[in-house]
């Protein structure tokens, strides 16, 4: 390790926060189990109760599994950016996807029937997180925001 | 094949052990294994999740699907040994209840 390249040690001095995790996965439902132990970690790091992590982990794998299934049609040749962020009481997750992007209304309403069988996994994502925050970019595709906070553990939200 | 099952048929009920943990990848078998399990009219269809870690919604919303078909001959379906992680990921969809989960 201590014969770093000069590249590699400038890619490392690009404003890389230590806080942060970026991960850029294929559109593919094989990668669910990659993403699950990645989000369990981190959320383990940032020391979460247990409960708290597997609902964190929840959250992430219903979230990609819907960029999986409506943003990109199922189609596994896709990229999806996970950012998982580390704040002080919490952390944040970012999905960024290329894909068709859902009317927002349907999910800020909870009008959800139309995502089916989406539309119990953006519940649930609700209930396990704190902040929900989904959004059209301007050259394509969505961002969603979830937002967990530590504090006391709290009894399941139902829908 | 992807996910880990055992089949038992004991009388009128069958019994799935799943050995693997239930998210979109492995829903779509799932669905298939359980319709097979239809073509005799079973009274009861036992779901053993006592090996699974993590269920989510893609797994909750196969299992009401299969109550759902099970319910065109009074037949029932079954969740036993839930785990509390998936116990509590079943109460967040709140269907906990309806899957006969205590």
């Amino acid at each position: 390790m201590g014969n770093t390249s000069s590249a590699e040690a400038g890619a490392g001095d690009t404003g890389s926060d230590p806080s942060t995790v970026r991960l850029i996965f294929p559109s593919s439902s094989e990668y669910l189990s990659l993403v699950r132990c990645a989000a369990g970690w981190f959320a383990d790091k940032c020391q979460f109760s247990e409960k708290d992590c597997s609902r964190i982990v929840l959250a992430v794998v219903e979230a990609t599994t819907n960029i999986i299934r409506h943003a990109y049609g199922g189609d596994p040749r896709k990229a999806i950016t996970l950012r998982m962020t580390h704040l002080d009481g919490g952390l944040e997750l970012e999905f960024l996807d290329q894909g068709k992007s859902v009317d927002k209304k349907d999910l800020e309403k909870g009008n959800v029937e139309k995502l089916k069988p989406g539309g119990l996994g953006v519940q649930m994502m609700k209930s396990c997180m704190d902040h929900f925050q989904y959004e059209k970019r301007p050259g394509g595709g969505a961002r969603l925001i979830l937002r967990k906070l530590k504090g006391p553990p709290c009894e399941a939200k139902p829908r | 094949m992807k996910l880990k099952y055992q089949l038992k048929i004991e009388e009128s009920a069958v019994r799935i052990t799943i050995e693997d943990d239930i998210d979109m990848h492995v829903a779509g078998e799932l669905r298939k294994v359980l319709r097979g399990t239809f073509r005799t009219e079973p009274s009861l269809v036992i779901v053993d999740l006592a090996q699974v870690r993590f269920i989510d919604s893609s797994g909750i919303a196969t299992l009401i699907e299969a109550l759902k078909n099970l319910r065109k001959w009074n037949g029932a379906l079954r969740v036993e040994n839930s785990s509390e992680t998936v116990r509590d990921t079943f109460d967040i969809a709140g269907l906990r209840e309806i899957l006969g989960i205590e």
